[in-house]
């Protein structure tokens, strides 16, 4: 089994700051997870992954998580075009919300997301699914490794 | 949704002791309130197009899918859960004991939600399933079935 050694790059694309500040915390002060950049829109988050303009030196994320409502471009907009991007489509998405919404749970996994994280409101609920999403992404499952 | 275990698991598997094992683990972690069994991919497909003895059965909230079976394929199956509208949403784990490289990324670009290699051990094994039991069942959220009446 492949076992995650590299640093994990995140692309964390939310337009709210304090939930930015918020998986920042969790993320980087846990060290559960290791590189965490931020796209504050769907347009942001595209030129990211292609390399494009201010983010021509940006690494190939690891994993994104998606938020669903975003300026500009929205999170189903992204994973559409990230789908249809044959460099793209490998990367795992996951869909970051707060409303248990039933129908974009729906369109989430029909466009290709790997998974839907309603996201928790305590620290302490989001450090541990964090906890346990990395030893089952990195230790259970295996993952293509980014190009 | 109950947030205490996922609804319907359908895991489509040929080898009885894997089986065996799968069932009781996810049992024991009361990961789904109903699980249904199918030995190969086209008994799979049956079931998920509801055909034949299949006529009752409810849509699965996951499935658990093998590669290497007898009559279809695990590949072919997800290509075909993948393609059929009612049935897309669903999360699909593919379980199998190969690692070939291939066909983790031949799972992933048929749209496979996770891709596990069976270990050899058993208590090895059982590990993994908790593990991603525990991930599905309290991490992330997975689409109820769709109301029939709908």
């Amino acid at each position: 089994m492949a076992v995650q050694t590299q640093p994990v790059e995140i692309l964390l694309v939310e337009d709210n700051e304090d939930d930015i500040v918020y998986f920042e915390e969790v993320l980087i002060g846990s060290k559960i997870l290791n590189t965490v950049h931020v796209a504050h829109d769907g347009e942001d988050a595209m030129a990211f992954l292609r390399k494009e303009g201010r983010h021509r030196n940006a690494p190939t994320p690891n994993l994104i998580f998606l938020d669903i409502k975003l300026p500009k471009k929205d999170g189903f907009d992204v994973l559409r075009e990230m789908h249809a991007d044959s460099a793209l489509r490998q990367i795992p998405v996951f869909m970051l919300t707060t409303s248990e919404n039933l129908e974009d749970e729906y369109q989430s996994f029909m466009q290709g997301a790997r998974g839907y994280l309603n996201k928790p409101a305590a620290f302490d609920r989001l450090f541990r699914a964090l906890q346990s999403m990395k030893i089952y992404w990195s230790l259970v499952t295996i993952q293509p490794t980014p190009a | 949704m109950n947030p205490s275990s996922i609804g319907v698991l359908l895991l489509v598997e040929d080898n009885d002791d894997d089986v065996l094992l799968i069932r009781e683990t996810i049992q024991d972690a009361n990961f789904a309130q109903r699980i249904f069994i199918v030995t190969d991919g086209e008994q799979a497909m049956e079931f998920l197009r509801k055909d034949g003895q299949y006529k009752e059965v409810p849509v699965p909230n996951i499935i658990i899918l093998d590669i290497r079976m007898p009559k279809k394929d695990g590949f072919k199956v997800l290509r075909e859960i993948k393609e059929n509208p009612g049935l897309c949403h669903i999360p699909v784990i593919i379980l199998t004991a190969s690692d070939k490289e291939k066909d983790m990324m031949k799972s992933y670009e048929k749209g496979a939600s996770s891709y596990i290699v069976k270990p050899a051990e058993h208590a090895k094994f059982c590990d993994m399933i908790r593990h991603m039991v525990f991930y599905w069942k309290s991490v992330a959220s997975i689409p109820a079935a769709p109301d029939p009446s709908a």
